[in-house]
């Protein structure tokens, strides 16, 4: 359909979910700005909720549990996106199967339920003369979940093959891999396969989601034309009976993967696969969110990787030697752990040359020379950008979903860019230095001619 | 080009926010909003402006597009719309270089020893003047790097606050994009104006390769990549729809920097440019700024249309592609593109066989039969301006094969032209109102929606007026689409193996 081919989807579903209950409306908002308040309360059940008014006819309502992969363990790898899968082919009580996505259908909405790191959301999108019904349809589907044999053995099914098929995908395979090592197949690391999805025990899996599907760990967010007074009563009337619970908490011991990386110093992990461009993933274990050291990271990745084609790896490996098309470094703070990846493609020939520059530019960085005027430019990018975090209702509703979650201070978003103004070249090679200082995992996928240039940089351990 | 600090913008920024802040009003109808609220006009040297005032936060979302795509090349110019995106990154005559007159010189012997490398290279790879001029290339392109700024734009851009700076290039059409605080409007119209008007094509052969990486990323190095790019050589076997965006692995590297040049200078005309900003404005202030940078651009022909057809088919077309991935069906049957009245009863068909978790085909294939893993349908592949395809993409579930998903495809399809309902019609009418809706939450979204059908079909109307021809279609018109269409003759089939696993049959 044209519309849908060419339009961008309002709500990004992969956002977050739950942390403690603040009685307010506008509090959190960058100095001198206007924007739409956000109504939170928290109800007697322990929800959290969120509501923040839209000029457009619609609702979005979001419910986020706190559940996801950070939180799995190596036996239980896969076990969130299971359950969303099996719900969304499965249903509930009021809504089984096919006529879950029939009553979607009927009101022209969109329905997603996905599992990402941290948590699995609900997301119901419809028309606003359609919201008693999205509230009634996304709590029966908390409430009241099938996980019948059929719908289940149709879940596992469709999983272990998304699994499977991840193997065909160079980038999914090199990415997987650096985490498992890094992280030792626990949390970030942990890698699904499709023995374990087929083998879960029902029992579990219910177990797994009633412990997970309560007041406590859930965050309910509206971004819609109706009020907040009306967004609350309907959110107490449809959510007010689930049992309370408490909030799942996932390790995050930041000594044991840098213990690993540690470990891997000098190592190459080689994935053989014959396909004509190899996948080449550098990382490391990174920090929390909210630490003291935040900015000056954000800055050192903004010039490493992150800041498009001006970045210090884009501009080395892609525009002045013409080596790769993607070359990327992302660092991703969460609430217990974070991460830091570098990666580049590029053609088999030139697997060793890239990584060589990956390494170098990563492992240098704590030694390489940052002017002033480079921490300005990255600052300025991101603090100038940084309205755009607020460019419309649902970004600032999921903000302050995502801020609440990951318990960051009331002014947080107040005093982001004064944060930022602070960050000094020093500060940039002092935090770059922590978080290099254990060295970094490489892992590379190519061709077996890959692994000869492997085994001329370091000790090439073949993995699969 | 001149910069501020950030504090600087910051305080402006966030002091317009508190000024602007409107209190909440409702759209009601989505479609009569934007055709109440866009302003369309045009410059005098022919291109389209359209400007919508929206929102409360004061950012801008550029979208600067031409009617162009890899549909618009020929034998020589294989990948060259594509190519050319790519060049429009490396800055002009007065941005990224330092000294242009220094750097000129350098930049026409490069282009000249490349060209030279390349006709030798064709004509045989083995002539012993190839290496003499590839190390003088590698020394001229060494001095130029010490006069030049790499991503020029995306510096000026990033530090100024821009987020989402790039460019596509699809068979139809080539975009260019970037959001901007508001106050940023002026900066925006003069970096463009300077990017369209003189671009300088350096870095061409390092960034020849880069495409050549791009190719081995999105297509020989992935499955699904491989098999779509050979479906469309067999469902087109005439017509330059045929041919892959970014190139053929065989052409790419001999890509000619005067054949991209002559290829700007063809199409990035005036008269097939549409500028969209949607966002925070005073569209008579942002006009007049656009007027005032994009107006003296010059106008030149326009190229000649393309007269290929495809010819009409005597049979089923039918292709396998071995692969280490695992398998993959893509079954196409060509017809005709908008605005034909069918092209509209298609998009309703697909959506009922395909559209989503409720679709006949995801229900049978995924749901009950449960031998796929998933089911989508594009009902114009790969493009809208000419005449194309609606093509279905099914990934198998082990153990079954592309072919039980062939066979059950063919049942349920036959059962659909049998029973489609009103129902169905009915729901499809109310996904594309709530769609609309749903797509006016972003200043990108709307620039996008309104840039593709001004660039594509000629008027960005047709968008806000879709929904109501959808609700015309009746299922006397879905059904006269089996002979019509979904004939066996008229159909295009490609299946991808797992050469792996053929590996073991073996």
């Amino acid at each position: 359909m044209k519309w849908k081919r060419v339009v961008i989807s309002a709500l990004s579903a992969a956002m977050l979910v739950s942390a403690r209950s603040v009685e307010d409306s506008t509090a959190n908002q960058p100095e001198g700005v206007s924007l739409p308040p956000v109504h939170r309360e928290t109800l007697p059940n322990g929800i959290r909720f969120f509501h923040v008014r839209d000029d457009l006819p619609q609702l979005t309502l979001v419910v986020s549990i706190g559940m996801g992969k950070l939180y799995e363990t190596g036996d239980d790898a896969g076990i969130s996106e299971l359950i969303a899968k099996a719900i969304t082919i499965g249903g509930s009580a009021r809504y089984p199967g096919n006529s879950l996505h029939d009553a979607i259908e009927a009101m022209g909405g969109r329905l997603s339920i996905v599992s990402s790191w941290e948590t699995t959301t609900i997301t119901v999108k419809v028309l606003d003369r359609f919201k008693n019904e999205a509230f009634a349809i996304a709590a029966d589907l908390l409430a009241h979940p099938i996980f019948s044999p059929p719908s289940l053995d149709n879940a596992r099914s469709i999983v272990a093959d998304a699994i499977a098929r991840k193997a065909d995908d160079p980038a999914e395979i090199a990415f997987e891999r650096a985490r498992a090592i890094i992280f030792e197949g626990v949390g970030y690391g942990s890698v699904p396969t499709p023995a374990i999805i087929r083998t879960l025990p029902v029992q579990r899996i219910q177990d797994y989601w009633t412990r997970r599907a309560v007041g406590g760990n859930l965050m309910v967010g509206v971004s819609s034309s109706i009020d907040a007074e009306e967004a609350t009563r309907l959110c107490r009337a449809h959510f007010g009976l689930i049992p309370q619970g408490s909030e799942a908490q996932y390790a995050a011991d930041i000594s044991r993967p840098r213990s690993a990386v540690a470990r891997s110093r000098g190592k190459i992990f080689f994935y053989p696969k014959e396909i004509p461009q190899a996948t080449v993933v550098v990382g490391t274990a990174a920090p929390a969110i909210g630490g003291e050291g935040e900015q000056a990271l954000e800055i050192m990745n903004y010039l490493l990787g992150g800041g498009s084609f001006s970045s210090r790896l884009v501009s080395e490996i892609r525009v002045k030697r013409g080596l790769a098309y993607t070359v990327q470094s992302i660092l991703r703070l969460r609430r217990g752990i974070g991460v830091f990846l570098a990666f580049a493609q590029t053609e088999n020939r030139s697997a060793g040359e890239v990584l060589d520059l990956l390494l170098g530019g990563v492992e240098g960085m704590p030694r390489a020379k940052v002017s002033a005027s480079e921490v300005a430019w990255a600052r300025n990018a991101i603090s100038n950008s940084f309205i755009f975090r607020f460019d419309k209702p649902s970004r600032i509703l999921l903000n302050e979903m995502e801020r609440a979650y990951y318990r960051l201070p009331e002014d947080y978003f107040i005093s982001y860019r004064t944060r930022l103004a602070r960050v000094t070249p020093d500060d940039v090679l002092r935090e770059s230095g922590r978080l290099f200082s254990d060295g970094l995992v490489a892992v590379v996928v190519g061709s077996r001619a890959v692994e000869e240039q492997m085994k001329k940089r370091g000790e090439v351990v073949v993995i699969h | 080009m001149k910069r501020k600090t950030a504090a600087a913008v910051f305080l402006v920024l966030f002091s317009i926010i508190g000024s602007r802040h409107t209190a909440w009003a409702g759209i009601a109808d989505a479609g009569g909003y934007l055709l109440n609220n866009v302003v369309s006009k045009r410059l005098p040297n022919g291109i389209t402006v359209l400007l919508l005032n929206r929102g409360y936060a004061p950012v801008l979302s550029f979208q600067i597009s031409f009617r162009v795509g890899s549909v618009d090349e020929d034998v020589r110019t294989i990948g060259a719309a594509h190519m050319l995106e790519h060049m429009l990154f490396k800055g002009t005559d007065r941005i990224g270089t330092k000294d242009f007159k220094a750097e000129r010189p350098l930049q026409a012997r490069i282009e000249v020893i490349g060209e030279t490398i390349d006709r030798l290279k064709l004509l045989n790879p083995k002539n012993e003047r190839i290496p003499v001029l590839e190390k003088e290339l590698r020394v001229l392109q060494e001095q130029q790097s010490h006069l030049i700024e790499g991503s020029p734009y995306d510096r000026l851009y990033s530090e100024e606050g821009g987020v989402g700076f790039n460019a596509s290039t699809s068979k139809d059409m080539t975009g260019y994009y970037v959001s901007l605080p508001a106050s940023k409007l002026a900066m925006w119209a003069e970096i463009e104006s300077e990017r369209l008007r003189n671009p300088v094509f350096r870095e061409y052969y390092q960034e020849r390769n880069n495409v050549l990486q791009e190719r081995l990323m999105r297509y020989d190095a992935v499955g699904s990549g491989i098999l779509y790019e050979r479906f469309l050589a067999t469902a087109f076997i005439a017509h330059p729809y045929r041919h892959p965006i970014i190139g053929w692995r065989s052409n790419i590297p001999f890509l000619s920097v005067e054949e991209v040049k002559r290829f700007y200078y063809e199409y990035y005309i005036p008269s097939r440019m549409t500028i969209v900003i949607v966002g925070r404005q005073n569209t008579d202030e942002t006009f007049r700024v656009l007027e005032r940078y994009f107006g003296t651009l010059p106008a030149r022909p326009e190229p000649a249309p393309i007269a290929i057809q495809e010819p009409q088919r005597p049979g089923e077309r039918r292709i396998e592609v071995l692969f280490e991935a695992g398998p993959e069906l893509i079954v196409g049957w060509n017809k005709p593109a908008f605005p034909s009245r069918d092209d509209c009863v298609l998009d309703v068909a697909g959506e009922i066989l395909a559209g989503g978790k409720a679709s006949r085909l995801y229900r049978s294939l995924v749901v009950e039969k449960q031998i796929a893993t998933s089911v989508s349908v594009w009902s114009a592949t790969p493009g809208s301006r000419y005449d194309n395809c609606f093509a279905l993409f099914v990934k198998p579930r082990p153990p079954h094969t592309p072919e039980d998903c062939e066979a059950a495809i063919d049942k349920e399809m036959d059962r659909f032209f049998e029973d489609v309902s009103d129902d169905e019609i009915r729901n499809i009418a109310i996904a594309m109102e709530s769609e609309m809706v749903f797509g006016l939450e972003s200043n990108t979204g709307i620039a996008r929606l309104l840039s593709h059908y001004q660039t594509v079909h000629g008027d960005w109307r047709y968008a806000a007026r879709y929904p109501s021809l959808i609700r015309t279609v009746t299922r006397d018109e879905i059904r006269s689409l089996k002979d019509k269409y979904f004939r066996p003759d008229n159909r295009t089939v490609a299946l991808l193996r797992d050469s792996r696993a053929m590996e073991k049959k073996r």
